[in-house]
C-alpha cells in the first residue's frame, strides 16, 4: 500500500468510548440474540420466580414460628422439652426448611443455566466477528486500525459476557428479590413499609451520586491503562532501535511516569470503591433501624406481633444489598452496552461485493491478463487510475516499475480483486474476474506480498500454508528452492522454529 | 488488570470480613454461649465447601488464561494477515482455526462458571438451615427459661452477617488461581536474565586507535540450539572515511554482522574489535554510542517527526535536523505536510508509506552523529532514483565517518570502497566492484542475474 492518503484513519477516543450512543437499539439485539436460548431463557425466569418466590416466604414462616412460641409462652408460661417444642413450632419449622432447600434447588437450576447462557452468546457473537473479518473489504481494513478491531473482538466482548453472566443474573434476582419483598410487606403493614423505602430512598440517591462520580474516575483509570499499554507495545516492537540509540533510560523514565499516572488514577477509583461502599450500606443500615425502633413500637401498641416485625427485619437485609447493588450494576451495564454496540457496528459494516450467482467452470488458465480502461482510486474522491489499459500475454515476465506512490501494488491488488473497480474491467483469458469466484481467482493468481508476513507458528508450518497438507520433504524442497534451506538451518530449531506474528525475528 | 482488582478486594475485603465475623461470634457468645456453635458449625460447613469448589475449579481458572492469550492471538493473526490468507484462499481453513479457538475458550468458562453455580444455592441452603436449627435450639432455651427470645433474633442477624461475609471472601478466594496464572507469568519475564552484561571492569572511555574502526578477527557464531553457525571464520576490517558494502543471498548472514557489530548477540569464537577495543570490554552503552543504526525494519515511534528524530541526539538543533533530512532525501515529503517537523507519527509510524518511514528512519541515524554508520538493507523500499541520491549526498557528507551498508542491489553498493560478499555465512570475496566482478564468481552471479532482471 504505498503512498495513499491515510489520514481519515479514526482512532477511538477512550473519553467517548464507554457511553452508547442508542442503548435501546442495542439492548434490542442483544434480547433478540438471547432469545435464540429460548428453552434456557424461560427455564432461568421460572426457577428465578420460584427460587426468589420460596426465599421471600421464609421470613413470614419464621415470624410465624416465633409467634407461637411468644404465644405458648405467653398462655403456658416456661418449662418444656423438645416434644412439646416440636408441637409448637414443629410444622413451621419443617415447612421453612423445606422453603430454604427447595429455593436452593431452584437457584442451582438457573444458575447453572445461567452458566452457559451468556457465554454461548457472546461465542455466537465472536464468531459472527470473526466470519466478517474474512468478508470485510480491504478498504475498511485501511482505515481502522488494528487494535481497535481487536479489542472489539476480545475486551469488549468479554465485557458484554462478564455482564450478562453475573450482572444480568444479579439483576434479575435483584428485582424479583425487591418486588416480592415490597408486596409481602405492604400486605403485612403498609406504614412500616412506607417509612422504610423512604429511608432507602435516601440511599438510593447518594448511591447514585456517588457512582456517578465512581464512573467517570473509573473512566480515566481506563484511559490510563490504554496509554500504558500501547506504550508498552511500541517499546516492546521499537526495542532494538532503544538498545542501539541508547534510550533505555529515557524510556524507563517514561513508562515510571505513565505507571504512576495509572496507579494514581487506579487508586483513586478504589478509593471511590471502597472508601465510599460503607457509607452507602451505614445509610442502608438506616432502614434496619428504623424498621426496629417503630416495630418496637407498633409492638408495645399491640399493632403488630414480634413474629412481623422479625420478619420486617429480614426483609429489609433482603432489599437492601440489591438496592446498594443497583446502581453500581447500571455502571458495568452502561459500559457493557456501549462495548456490545461496538460490537455491532462492526457487524454492520459493509461486506465485500459477494460473488455472482452464476460461476462458470474455469477451463485450463492460459494466463492471459488484460486491464481495460481501468479506474480505481483508494478514496472516490482521490482517482488513482483513470482507465488504464495494458495486456500481458501467457509466459510472458512482466515486471512493472515507478516511483513510490504510483499503484504498483495497486494494480495487483486489483487483480487478486482485494478492492472492487470503480470503472472498466480486469479479464483473465477473456473472463472477466468478476464472473469468477474470489475463491477461484485466488486460486489460479499465485502472489508474493510486499509485506512479508509470517504467521505465529513453525517455518515449516508456515512454508505449508498455501498447502496445508504438505510433506516435510515437499517443505524442505520449496524452501531449497527459493534459496533458504541453509539460511533455516542456521535458526535455533532448524525447520521447527517457532515464528512470532507478524514481528521482526526473522529479516 | 485483573490481578490488580484481585489484590485490592482482597486487602480491602479481609481486613473488613476478619473484624466482622470475629465480632459476630463474639457477640454471638455473649448473647447466648450454648447457641454459639450453630454459627461456628455453619462457618465450618461453609469452609469445607469452599475448600472443595476451589480444589475443582483451579485447574479450570488455570487454562482460561492460556486461552484467552490463543483468542487474542488467533484474532490478531486473521486481521493482519489479511492479505496473506486471502491471497492463499485460505480463509475457510482459518475460519475454522478460530471457531475451534473460540469454542475452546467458551467450554472452559461454562465449565468455571458451572462448578461456581453450585457455590450460591449452597450458601443459601446452609444459611437456611442454620436458621431452621438457631429458631429450634433457641426456642428450646426459651422454653427452659434460659435465654429471651430476643436473642434467638439477634442470633439470626449474626449469623446472616457471619454467611454473608464468608461468602464474600469466597468471592476472593476464588480469583486466587487466576491471580497465581498471572503471577508466574509475570515472574517469568522479571527472572530472565539478561543474556548480554557489561563487563564489570570494562575500559572507562574508549579511544579511537588508528582509522581501523571496526575489526573482525576469525568470528563465528550460531544462534544459540541451531543445526549449522550463520557465520564461520569472519575476518576483515572498516576503516574510517571508507564504505564497506555486505552483499549476499538471502540468510547468508548479512544482518547477523549488524547485530554482532552492535553486541545485540555474543559470538562463540573470534574477537570484535570496535575502536581498537574488545566489544565485550566495552560498556554497551559505549560501543553504542559510537555506531548509528538504520534498521531494516523501519521503525517509528509515536510522537512526532522531530521527536523521532532527535531520538539518538535529544539535544540537536533545527539546523541539524534539517541536514539530516535533506541527505535522508526526506526533505521534500516532509515539506509538504502541513505541520512540517511538528506532524504526528501514529504507533508504528503508520500513517507514513513504508519508503518514507525508511527515510525518517535514515535521517534520525544521520541526527546522532557517531563514527560509525550502520545501514542494514535500509534502502530497499526506495525507488532507484531516489536511492542513487541518497547514497551521493551520504557520501559527500560522511567523509570522515566509517560506513557499512548491508544490501541486497548490486547498484546500491557498486561504488562503495570494500565489498564482502557473503555465501552461506563465510566470506566468497572481499574487494572493490570490478575486482569482484573479474574474480569472484558468486559475486558476478548475483551481479548479471540482477542487471538482467533489472534491465
Amino acid at each position: 500500500m504505498d503512498e495513499k492518503n491515510t489520514q481519515d484513519r479514526s482512532g477511538l477516543d477512550p473519553e467517548m468510548a464507554d457511553a452508547p450512543q442508542n442503548t435501546r437499539k442495542t439492548i434490542k439485539r442483544l434480547i433478540a440474540l438471547l432469545l435464540e436460548q429460548k428453552v434456557a431463557v424461560v427455564l432461568i425466569i421460572l426457577s428465578t420466580l420460584l427460587s426468589i418466590g420460596l426465599f421471600a416466604v421464609t421470613p413470614l414462616i419464621m415470624g410465624w414460628a416465633i409467634d407461637a412460641l411468644i404465644d405458648n409462652l405467653r398462655v403456658n408460661g416456661p418449662g418444656g422439652g423438645f416434644s412439646e417444642l416440636a408441637e409448637i413450632i414443629g410444622v413451621p419449622l419443617m415447612l421453612l426448611a423445606a422453603a430454604y432447600l427447595l429455593s436452593a434447588c431452584f437457584s442451582f437450576v438457573q444458575e447453572y443455566t445461567m452458566a452457559s447462557v451468556g457465554e454461548k452468546l457472546v461465542l455466537s457473537l465472536r464468531q459472527k466477528i470473526s466470519e466478517k473479518i474474512t468478508r470485510l473489504p480491504l478498504r475498511y481494513y485501511d482505515s481502522h486500525q488494528t487494535g481497535d478491531l481487536l479489542s472489539r473482538t476480545t475486551n469488549d466482548l468479554d465485557r458484554v459476557a462478564e455482564v450478562l453472566k453475573t450482572g444480568l443474573l444479579q439483576f434479575i434476582n435483584g428485582t424479583v428479590n425487591i418486588a416480592v419483598s415490597i408486596v409481602v410487606m405492604l400486605s403485612l403493614n403498609v406504614f412500616l413499609t412506607v417509612l422504610i423505602l423512604l429511608a432507602m430512598s435516601i440511599s438510593v440517591v447518594v448511591t447514585k451520586w456517588i457512582s456517578a462520580k465512581n464512573f467517570k474516575v473509573a473512566l480515566d483509570n481506563q484511559s490510563a491503562l490504554g496509554e500504558l499499554n500501547s506504550q508498552i507495545e511500541e517499546l516492546y516492537t521499537g526495542n532494538l532501535i532503544i538498545k542501539t540509540f541508547n534510550r533505555q533510560e529515557a524510556v524507563r523514565g517514561t513508562v515510571k511516569a505513565i505507571s504512576q499516572r495509572q496507579y494514581e488514577a487506579n487508586k483513586k477509583a478504589q478509593f471511590v470503591m471502597f472508601a465510599i461502599y460503607p457509607v452507602i450500606r451505614f445509610l442502608t443500615q438506616l432502614g434496619f433501624v428504623m424498621t426496629a425502633i417503630v416495630g418496637g413500637i407498633l409492638v408495645v401498641n399491640n399493632t403488630m406481633t414480634i413474629g412481623i416485625v422479625q420478619a420486617f427485619l429480614q426483609y429489609v437485609n433482603q432489599i437492601s444489598e440489591p438496592i446498594t447493588q443497583a446502581s453500581y450494576f447500571l455502571n458495568s451495564f452502561q459500559s457493557a452496552m456501549a462495548s456490545a454496540e461496538r460490537v455491532f457496528d462492526v457487524l454492520d459494516e459493509e461486506e465485500e461485493r459477494p460473488d455472482h450467482s452464476t460461476l462458470q467452470e474455469l477451463p485450463k488458465t492460459r494466463g492471459a491478463v488484460t486491464f481495460e480502461e481501468v479506474q480505481f482510486g483508494y478514496i472516490p474522491e482521490k482517482m488513482l487510475m483513470k482507465g488504464v489499459s495494458l495486456s500481458v500475454k501467457p509466459n510472458e515476465m512482466v515486471a512493472i516499475v515507478g516511483p513510490t506512490g504510483a499503484g504498483k501494488t495497486t494494480l495487483v491488488n486489483l487483480l487478486m480483486r482485494f478492492y472492487e473497480l470503480n470503472g472498466g474491467r480486469i479479464l483473465i483469458d477473456d473472463t472477466d474476474i468478476q464472473e469468477l469466484s474470489k475463491s477461484q481467482l485466488r486460486k489460479i493468481v499465485g502472489m508474493v506480498l510486499q509485506d512479508t508476513w509470517l504467521f505465529n507458528g513453525t517455518i515449516a508450518e508456515n512454508i505449508a500454508y498455501g498447502k496445508m497438507d504438505a510433506t516435510r520433504e515437499e517443505i524442505v524442497a520449496a524452501a531449497t528452492a527459493s534459496r533458504c534451506d541453509h539460511f533455516i538451518r542456521t535458526l535455533p530449531q532448524g525447520y521447527d522454529t517457532v515464528i512470532a506474528g507478524e514481528d521482526g525475528s526473522l529479516s | 488488570m485483573g490481578l490488580q482488582v484481585a489484590k485490592h478486594n482482597k486487602r480491602n475485603q479481609r481486613l473488613h470480613q476478619h473484624g466482622c465475623i470475629s465480632d459476630a461470634v463474639v457477640m454471638t457468645g455473649m448473647v447466648s454461649m450454648e447457641l454459639v456453635y450453630i454459627p461456628l458449625a455453619a462457618m465450618v460447613i461453609f469452609m469445607i465447601l469452599i475448600l472443595v469448589l476451589f480444589k475443582k475449579a483451579s485447574p479450570v481458572s488455570r487454562t482460561i488464561q492460556t486461552r484467552v492469550d490463543r483468542v487474542n492471538r488467533i484474532v490478531r493473526e486473521s486481521v493482519v494477515g489479511v492479505r496473506v490468507i486471502r491471497a492463499f484462499d485460505n480463509t475457510s481453513y482459518e475460519q475454522k482455526r478460530s471457531d475451534d479457538t473460540f469454542v475452546a475458550y467458551a467450554d472452559n468458562v461454562i465449565h468455571l462458571n458451572r462448578i461456581f453455580a453450585m457455590f450460591n444455592p449452597m450458601v443459601w441452603a446452609i444459611m437456611g438451615i442454620t436458621m431452621v436449627a438457631v429458631v429450634w435450639f433457641g426456642g428450646y432455651l426459651v422454653l427452659q427459661a434460659t435465654t429471651q427470645i430476643g436473642s434467638i433474633m439477634a442470633v439470626m442477624q449474626y449469623t446472616v452477617i457471619i454467611l454473608m461475609f464468608l461468602m464474600m471472601s469466597a468471592m476472593v478466594i476464588v480469583m486466587v488461581p487466576r491471580m497465581i496464572a498471572c503471577l508466574e507469568r509475570i515472574s517469568e519475564v522479571l527472572d530472565t536474565a539478561p543474556e548480554i552484561a557489561d563487563d564489570r571492569e570494562a575500559v572507562a572511555s574508549p579511544s579511537v586507535k588508528g582509522s581501523k574502526l571496526i575489526v573482525f578477527n576469525d568470528v563465528s557464531f550460531s544462534y544459540q540450539g541451531a543445526e549449522e553457525p550463520v557465520l564461520r571464520n569472519l575476518s576483515f576490517c572498516c576503516e574510517a572515511g571508507k564504505t564497506t558494502a555486505i552483499i549476499g543471498g538471502t540468510g547468508s548472514g548479512k544482518s547477523t554482522i549488524a547485530a554482532l557489530m552492535l553486541r545485540l548477540y555474543d559470538i562463540q569464537e573470534g574477537q570484535i574489535l570496535v575502536a581498537g577495543n574488545d566489544i565485550r570490554r566495552m560498556t554497551q552503552h559505549d560501543l553504542r554510542e559510537s555506531i548509528s543504526y538504520v534498521p531494516q525494519k523501519a521503525f517509528l515511534f509515536s510522537g512526532t517527526i522531530a521527536e523521532n528524530l532527535r531520538t539518538g541526539k535529544p539535544d540537536a538543533t533545527d539546523a541539524d535536523l534539517r541536514q539530516a533530512v535533506k541527505i535522508a532525501q526526506a526533505e521534500a515529503f516532509i515539506t509538504t505536510l502541513e505541520a512540517g517537523y511538528q506532524s504526528p507519527v501514529a504507533q508504528g509510524g503508520s500513517n507514513f508509506s513504508g519508503g518514507q518511514k525508511q527515510r525518517l528512519c535514515i535521517a534520525r541515524a544521520l541526527v546522532k552523529k557517531a563514527p560509525i554508520y550502520i545501514f542494514d538493507d535500509s534502502f530497499s523500499a526506495l525507488d532507484y532514483q531516489t536511492d542513487a541520491a541518497l547514497r551521493s549526498e551520504l557520501k559527500l557528507a560522511m567523509k570522515d565517518a566509517c560506513l557499512i551498508v548491508v544490501a541486497q542491489r548490486i547498484s546500491s553498493i557498486m561504488d562503495a570502497d570494500q565489498i564482502i560478499v557473503l555465501d552461506n555465512g563465510s566470506i566468497a570475496g572481499i574487494g572493490r566492484h570490478e575486482e569482484l566482478l573479474r574474480d569472484c564468481s558468486l559475486y558476478r552471479e548475483i551481479a548479471d542475474s540482477q542487471v538482467k532482471r533489472e534491465g
